[in-house]
């Protein structure tokens, strides 16, 4: 958020916070009957992209509405990670890639009484998959 | 050839629970003086404990009560959450601190198998691994067997504003 431009469109933290909060929201609203067929309705939708984000009003100045990209940057991906993994080799590994690269590990844990070996086969056939 | 499902050999018992409790807006002097060390106070009295930690940071008390090798799990969780439920009144309500959130751990949170996804391709990175390794948690999980499919490394994707 821009703290100048909500200051010139008079728009606070707090009318951002309630317009998302206000817009991010869906309910059942009953079941239509039609044709011997039941169609269910729902009011609102939730917000699904930096897009839908841009275009909320957050307040009027002037009789005009004053919309989220007014006030403030919107931005579509990838979060600050709280965990990395790289993935690299030393010399004794595959000359073909050398040095550290991203990765991500996925950690497999398996119920009480079960056979971790039979289990750990079977992850691995299915990632393989 | 006959075989006998277990894990350990002996199969022992080792619980341990993390109790966090949260406090929204207190400095961490304020969590440790006000629900973090009264907390301990309260948890060592269950039996078959060994040992319980505390750390507080600002909002958040995180408790760890380590019971001792042996002790039956469901019935150390039983006393842990007797003993937390039966100590609701032990601060004001209106303090403003939350219900506490029990978490325990034992030898089956501790993963089985660790899987790697990487690439040298330098137009994509932790992000892209990330959603095809939660695309792949779906499938996994269908293993009879497994427990918890969760992936490490990788931001989450969000919208900013």
């Amino acid at each position: 958020m821009e703290a100048e431009r909500m200051g010139a469109f008079g728009v606070t933290a707090q009318d951002v916070r309630a317009a998302l909060q206000a817009s991010n929201a869906s309910q059942p609203a009953g079941a239509l009957v039609k044709d011997n067929r039941e169609v269910l309705v729902q009011t609102g939708a939730h917000l699904a992209s930096a897009a839908d984000v841009k275009q909320l009003v957050v307040g009027v100045q002037n009789g005009q509405p004053v919309f989220v990209t007014d006030v403030a940057r919107v931005e579509d991906g990838p979060d600050l990670p709280s965990n990395h993994v790289w993935f690299g080799s030393g010399a004794a590994g595959s000359a073909k890639t050398p040095g550290e690269h991203p990765a991500v590990t996925l950690a497999i844990s398996k119920k009480p009484g079960e056979n971790a070996v039979d289990v750990a086969e079977q992850v691995i056939a299915a990632s393989n998959r | 050839v006959l075989v006998t499902p277990r894990e350990e050999e002996p199969q022992i018992d080792v619980t341990m629970a993390n109790v966090f409790i949260p406090f929204p807006g207190a400095s961490a002097k304020d969590v440790e003086n006000l629900v973090a060390t009264p907390a301990e106070q309260v948890l060592a009295r269950i039996a078959g404990i060994d040992h319980v930690y505390s750390v507080s940071r600002p909002g958040m008390a995180v408790l760890t009560v380590q019971y001792k090798v042996g002790e039956d799990g469901t019935k150390a969780l039983v006393r842990l959450y007797d003993t937390l439920e039966s100590h609701k009144d032990w601060l004001s309500p209106a303090l403003g601190v939350g219900e506490p959130v029990v978490k325990p751990k034992g030898i089956d949170d501790v993963p089985i198998v660790g899987l790697t996804l990487w690439t040298a391709d330098p137009a994509r990175g932790a992000f892209e691994l990330a959603r095809v390794a939660h695309a792949m948690e779906v499938e996994i999980k269908r293993v009879p067997g497994t427990r918890d499919v969760t992936t490490i490394g990788g931001p989450a994707h969000v919208s900013a504003c």
